[in-house]
This record gives C-alpha cells, structure tokens and sequence, in this order.
C-alpha cells in the first residue's frame, strides 16, 4: 500500500487533482496557442516517437532481465547470497560513467542509448521485485503446492501474479528514470530524438520555444502515466496480499 | 488409510541439529476424525506437512492404504490474493486440468454448500475471517479429496464463528465420507470433533499417548462425561508444560 501514496494522495484529496487539471489545462493552451505557430510540431513529434521507441524496447529487455534475475536470485538463498551484494554495488554505479566507453565500442549510435537505459530501469524493477518476492506468504506457496502446481504452473498462476504490484511500481520509478536518462542520452549522442531537438532549439536562442517543447513533452509523459500506469496500478492493487 | 512408521524430522540451523519429532508411529482409520494435540512447539504442525507430502520426513515411512488425494486447510486460510472466491476455489481443478464447464459446475455446488452464495467475485481482502476460511474449506473440497488435513483451521477466528464452521466440517465429514486429520491446540475442540485424539508431547516432539474418544454423536459440550474427558486430556497436556 506504501507505494501507491501519492496516487491515493490525489483520489483522497480532490484539490491536488484540481491544481494538476489546472496545469494540465493551461499547458495544452500554451500549447494550441504558441505551439504550432512556433514550434517544428512534426520534427517535435518523431522526435518524440523516437525517444518513446527507445524507452519501450529498453523498457521490455530490462524488464524481462530483472524478471530473470529476481527469480534466478530467489530460487536459492546461496545465489542470493552471492548475487546480491554484487547488484548491490552495480546499481550504485552510475551508468553514465560508461558512457565513453559504450561509444568507444558502438559509435554515436541509438544502442549506446538503449544500453544506458536499460542499465537505468533494471535496477528499480529487480529489487522492488525481489522486495516482493521475499514477502510472499509460505502458506500461500504451501496451498498452491497441495494442489500440485508446480515449475511454470506455480511460475504463472501464483508467483507472477504475487509479484505484480511490484512490477508496476518498480516499471512506474523505472519509466520515470528512463525519460530523465534518455534525454541526457540524447543529447550527448546528439542522435535523433527529443532530448535532442529539445538541445537543438536552446542552441537556436529561441527560449520560448523551448519551453512549449518542455511542456508538450510533460503533457504527454502526464498522459502516458495518467491513461497507462495510474490504470495498471489500480488493478495491482486487487492483487495485494492482506 | 494410514499408517505413519517410525517418522523422525530433524532440522539443521547454523550447524545445531534440532529434533522436531522423533520416532511417530500411528495409525489413522478410513473415515475417522483424528486430531493432533499438543502445546506449542511440539511438532504437530510438521507432522500434518509431513503426512500432506509438503515436507519430506528425516526419516521414517507412510504407508497409505490407497493413494490419497488430499486437501489441506490453513489457519490464516492461504487464499490467493489476486483471485476472487471463485477462482480460488477452482484453483485446485485447474491444476489438474478439469474442464471449464465441470468447474463452473463443481465451484457453483460448493459455493452453495459452505455457504458463500453472493460472495463468488468477492476478493479475500473483502471477506471476514469465517467467510475466508469457507472459502478455504471449499477450496480444498473441489478436488474431491478423501483425506482432509487442517492446521488449525479455527484458531484465527472468534467463538462464534468457530463454532459454525465445526458445525460446517461436521456436516461436510459425514456427508462426504472424508479422512480427517486436524491439528489444534484447543482442548474441547479436539473432544467435540474427534474420533481419536493423539497428544504428543514436546521438545522432541512425541507421541505421548492415543485416545479413542467414546462420546456418542452428537455430543453434548456440557455433560459430565465431556467434563470428564476434558479434565483428563488437560491433566496428560499440563504434564507437558
């Protein structure tokens, strides 16, 4: 329940809901207004697409691998063991400092992009994960086991299940990573995106037109959390434990 | 239906062997209500887990008369959280692959049966503790079980309640032609419901003696003869505190 704080805040207490329909409300004017008639709208938007591509395929190896490992991880406590403290020490890595080094390898290319995204998202989804893990109840696991489920059964009909609420928090903190490192990425690879155009009309001494870019950029990643993630924590938590 | 020879578990923690129980031998009768009881700590639990196959004994065999096929029920009642009263309670016949219309029709029996009509897309998190433990109970009944193991199935509920549900597994155990091995640590309970009631002693767990329990059915929790028999059971358990 911890985790979905801010969210409940909104439902609890309706002015918080009224400021932020207020904001959202003047941004799209800004927007309709100024936007259009200064901004490359379509030089924006594939940028944006780009960038939204990057995130997603990032998004979903990530996602697939701190999957992998929290399962790996949680299936023995001597893997545990090991395998902890060496993420441990990674995650505090700051994945940027690789970056030289990924673009001695690949170039000014989109995987640099990729690869820093992914090293960014993983960490928040494994560890509320293996955070979930640890609390699933034995007896849950023992009812599941006297009906014999077992291997992928007890995988897919009880542990993923179990486990849900954690992937959507830990995908919500990781999306909202992403969209910070992507734009730094971007920018620094100087490759086709938002991050980049956004870098591209600061450099053209065009102030107000970057601001319309920051806040098209907002209004949208407000819509993708408000239609996509606010709906998919909702229905995790139904799958709480009491 | 059971004979448990010579069943010992042993735990190792951080290098110190702990014995849980050691040296059970038992018999339970095909159709007999069996309880296990014992104060805390005296393994009673783990011998319903090893008897359920949950854990494996240290040593030691069980010898089934036929294959069992066996329901457990929890204390805390172990529903999946994620999953409404009916699904829970077709969880079992999924796994062993059932057909969608059989289910339907062996979940909507069962709801009916322990009564839980109106609750079937209620989630746990919404149900009292006896509605929980119905569901619980009809969970582990789906897979036509002839032998039912229950850990302590009243322990977490109020007086009341707990006395509905006994009334419940009465009715069920006698309906159903089942096996029943429970464990609690209530001494009444153990009067009221069993056939045969094993104390076991604790620290290792043993077993300290085995009573066949003569009260006629349906018993009367106020008769001398109860009294009588509950005096006994407390005196043989206090021995062991």
């Amino acid at each position: 329940m911890r985790y979905t704080h801010g969210i409940k805040l909104i439902r609890k207490r309706p002015h918080v809901g009224k400021i932020s329909l207020a904001i959202t409300l003047t941004l799209v004017l800004l927007i309709v207004v100024l936007g259009f008639t200064s901004l490359n709208a379509e030089r924006f938007f594939i940028g944006f697409v780009e960038s939204l591509y990057r995130v997603s395929l990032s998004y979903v190896i990530a996602l697939v691998l701190a999957l992998v490992l929290a399962l790996i991880i949680s299936a023995s406590k001597v893997v545990e063991e090991v395998l902890v403290p060496i993420l441990d020490v990674l995650q505090s890595f700051p994945s940027f400092a690789l970056f030289p080094l990924f673009v001695l390898w690949f170039g000014k290319t989109s995987i640099v992009t990729i690869i820093i995204l992914i090293a960014e998202m993983i960490w928040p989804i494994l560890f509320t994960v293996l955070t979930a893990h640890k609390q699933i109840r034995e007896d849950v696991l023992e009812a599941a086991k006297s009906f014999k489920a077992q291997g992928l059964k007890l995988l897919w009909f009880v542990i993923i299940p179990l486990i849900f609420p954690a992937i959507i928090t830990g995908s919500i903190v990781a999306w909202g990573e992403a969209w910070e490192a992507i734009i730094a990425a971007e920018i620094i690879v100087n490759i086709a995106g938002v991050g980049s155009y956004l870098a591209d009309i600061a450099a053209s001494n065009h102030p107000e037109k970057l601001a319309i870019g920051i806040l098209a950029l907002m209004l949208i990643l407000f819509l993708i959390n408000k239609y996509l993630w606010l709906p998919l924590l909702n229905i995790s938590t139904k799958y709480q434990q009491d | 239906m059971l004979t448990l020879k010579n069943i010992s578990k042993n735990y190792t923690d951080e290098g110190k062997k702990a014995v849980i129980l050691d040296d059970i031998n038992l018999e339970f009768k095909t159709g007999e209500l069996t309880t296990l009881i014992g104060p805390s700590g005296c393994g009673k639990s783990t011998l319903l887990r090893i008897i359920s196959g949950l854990t494996p004994p240290s040593h030691g065999q069980l010898v089934w008369a036929e294959t069992p096929q066996i329901g457990f029920i929890f204390q805390n009642y172990a529903l999946f959280p994620y999953l409404t009263v009916f699904e829970n309670i077709e969880f079992g016949l999924k796994m062993k692959g059932t057909s969608k219309a059989e289910r339907i029709k062996i979940v909507n029996e069962l709801i009916e049966e322990v009564g839980l009509k109106g609750y079937a897309d209620k989630h746990p998190k919404e149900l009292s503790g006896g509605m929980k433990q119905r569901v619980g109970i009809a969970r582990a009944l789906a897979i036509s079980p002839n032998v039912l193991l229950m850990d302590e199935p009243f322990s977490s509920l109020d007086e009341f309640t707990a006395e509905d549900l006994r009334a419940l597994l009465l009715n069920l155990w006698s309906k159903k032609h089942l096996s029943v091995i429970m464990v609690t640590h209530l001494i009444r309970e153990a009067l009221q419901l069993a056939d045969q009631i094993v104390v076991l002693s604790t620290k290792p767990g043993r077993i300290k003696k085995v009573m066949t329990n003569e009260l006629a059915r349906p018993r009367n929790l106020r008769s001398d003869e109860f009294f009588k028999q509950e005096d006994r059971l407390k005196e043989l358990i206090h021995q062991e505190l």
